[in-house]
């Protein structure tokens, strides 16, 4: 391997390895056989539309319910109990002892991990160490999405399992937290799981991500791959007359022309493969669509989330 | 397997339960019940003008520190201390499920059956550490003012200091069953309010039963008499037998139930989805 060349995935042990999870509640499947393998050193993002199942697969992860089926391996630990001594976590909006301080909280926390130390060290990481004597019910929301991260660090854990940490936080709360998760990793070495569905915040700080919609993982990869990886794809956005006739000239391409999201303006992002835009366009006009915009995008983690969620489906929906 | 850091969980949950609102009010009300004896005691032991079949207030009561500290025991139980363990109990464990910091608990490396464990040990403390309260401060301040009762002044099977000890125990042990059945009860409704709802439905139910089996019992049906150690409020009430005699079947009764309210509790939250 080259210096400087980031390794091959495949010879990075992996920090949290999941495979084939399933959880159904009342005979619907909120989660259908999800596959994760998160390396040792990422910073991973697990993005999903509300409703996914991103929090479901945490809590199956967490032990805190009961999975229909798969595994759950955190750094290569099966035993459930056992494998939570290297784990952190926060999961949804963190809850407090509130009548106790915030430290109270954290000492709690820790005799429960079985490990007393870093209390402190996690005040002050996440900013609270003024306010660490204070009783939890005079927080504000941001205060306690602090202290819930404070508390997933006590413990000295190998792993973060963080659900949606900027909760509540206002931009520059957002930002603190965000440099505090990079730095987690490359200073202290944790491999950090964050589920999100702040698109932008992955994208500045996550290098791999996952996709899952609909309990099912669209797609995984390292983030850089899986922007630039369709190069054989080209994304325009299309401003139409007539939708529905556009979705027909679209379908009638046999897979050349697809839609995979939505842009701007109510125009359509559709990405074209062996198909140059001008010749997608005089298709549209030949069959009789208006085409009052024909824009070239570059793609996004935003274009790649609702490429492979459900978004398709709803447009079709509304058309 | 039983964690390393169980101590640790237990002091946690010890920290938790004598900083809550139920864990202040039952020490709190536990020094009033003991004091409030003495003084009742007194009061009443130096009543001439009031009445009862003829006697006199002060010819009833007997003044001496057991029978001081046995009338605090029973007041101790009756309804107001146990409720407010039934709080504690329930707050530890459905408060903290509806609170979700429960599950704060259960993402660390411990097998779950121990989280309930440390909260069972601690809220037993509080339910000791009551008696002990209402206890001394009851028998102390009786023995100052009163003493012990003269020996022969009294019948035979007059309590002893001895069998009063043994009721404060056997009160300890009425309590952790009490907690037993409130921690499973909190994992089966989910809620504090549900738990002392369902657990006095429970108790009205019992109540009739034991109605039941004394209206049977009076009417010389042989089975009565053996199957009423067996209900739920005579075997919580084991420690009655302070002042008479205790009833062996009546602790076998609450070890059945302390032991079945703990088994079904821990397997019920090992296997439950923890919101």
């Amino acid at each position: 391997m080259a210096p400087g060349q980031p390794a091959p995935l495949d010879v990075i042990p992996s920090a949290l390895r999941v495979r084939g999870l399933e959880r159904r509640y009342a005979g619907k499947s909120v989660v259908r056989g999800l596959d994760l393998d998160v390396k040792v050193g990422d910073l991973y993002g697990f993005l999903g539309p509300n409703g996914a199942g991103k929090t479901t697969a945490i809590r199956c992860m967490l032990g805190l319910i009961r999975k229909d089926a798969g595994e759950v391996e955190i750094l290569g630990e099966a035993n459930p109990v056992r494998q939570r001594a290297g784990v952190g976590s926060m999961v949804e909006t963190p809850r407090f002892h509130e009548w106790l301080s915030g430290r109270a909280n954290l000492q709690l926390a820790c005799a429960y991990a079985g490990n007393a130390s870093g209390v402190d060290e996690a005040l002050t990481r996440v900013g609270l160490s003024e306010r660490a004597d204070d009783a939890v019910r005079g927080y504000s929301l941001g205060m306690k999405q602090r202290l819930g991260i404070a508390r997933a660090l006590v413990g000295s854990p190998k792993v973060l399992i963080l659900d949606e940490p900027t909760n509540g936080l206002d931009p520059r709360g957002m930002r603190e937290i965000r440099d505090l998760l990079m730095e987690l990793v490359r200073r202290d070495r944790l491999t950090v799981f964050v589920s999100s569905h702040l698109l932008a915040e992955v994208e500045a700080m996550c290098n791999r991500v996952g996709i899952i919609d609909r309990g099912v993982l669209k797609a995984e990869g390292r983030v850089v791959d899986l922007l630039a990886g369709r190069g054989d794809v080209t994304e325009v956005e299309v401003g139409v007359s007539d939708r529905a006739l556009a979705l027909a000239v679209i379908d009638a391409t046999d897979g050349r022309a697809r839609i995979i999201g939505e842009g701007e303006d109510g125009r359509l992002l559709v990405g074209l493969t062996a198909l140059d835009v001008s010749a997608f366009n005089q298709r549209l006009v030949e069959a009789g669509v208006g085409v009052t915009a024909l824009v070239p995008r570059n793609r996004s983690l935003e274009d790649l989330f609702l490429e492979v969620t459900s978004v398709e489906d709803d447009l079709r929906r509304k058309s | 397997m039983i964690p390393t850091h169980f101590p640790w969980m237990v002091w946690a949950e010890l920290r938790k339960v004598y900083t809550r609102g139920s864990g202040v009010g039952a020490i709190v009300i536990a020094a009033v019940v003991g004091l409030g004896a003495v003084g009742i005691m007194y009061e009443a032991g130096h009543n001439d003008t009031a009445q009862i079949n003829g006697a006199t207030l002060a010819d009833i009561v007997k003044l001496n520190a057991v029978e001081c500290s046995g009338w605090a025991l029973s007041a101790r139980n009756f309804f107001v201390l146990p409720l407010f363990l039934l709080l504690a109990a329930s707050s530890s464990v459905a408060g903290e499920l509806g609170e979700r910091t429960l599950r704060e608990d259960l993402v660390r490396p411990i097998p779950r059956w121990s989280a309930l464990a440390s909260r069972m040990i601690a809220t037993s403390s509080l339910a000791g550490v009551t008696l002990l309260i209402t206890g001394a401060l009851s028998f102390l301040p009786a023995l100052l003012l009163f003493g012990l009762p003269a020996a022969d002044a009294v019948p035979v099977d007059y309590p002893t200091v001895g069998r009063l000890a043994l009721g404060y125990l056997a009160a300890f042990a009425s309590d952790v069953g009490l907690i037993a059945i409130a921690m499973l009860l909190s994992l089966m409704v989910q809620s504090v309010g549900g738990v002392v709802v369902t657990l006095v439905l429970i108790l009205m139910a019992d109540l009739a039963v034991r109605g039941v089996l004394n209206l049977m019992n009076m009417a010389s049906i042989a089975i009565a008499a053996q199957l009423l150690p067996w209900t739920l409020g005579n075997a919580l009430g084991c420690w009655q037998g302070w002042s008479s005699a205790f009833e062996p079947m009546r602790f076998l009764a609450l070890g059945i139930v302390t032991a079945v309210a703990t088994g079904m509790a821990m397997v019920r939250l090992s296997r439950m989805d923890v919101p």
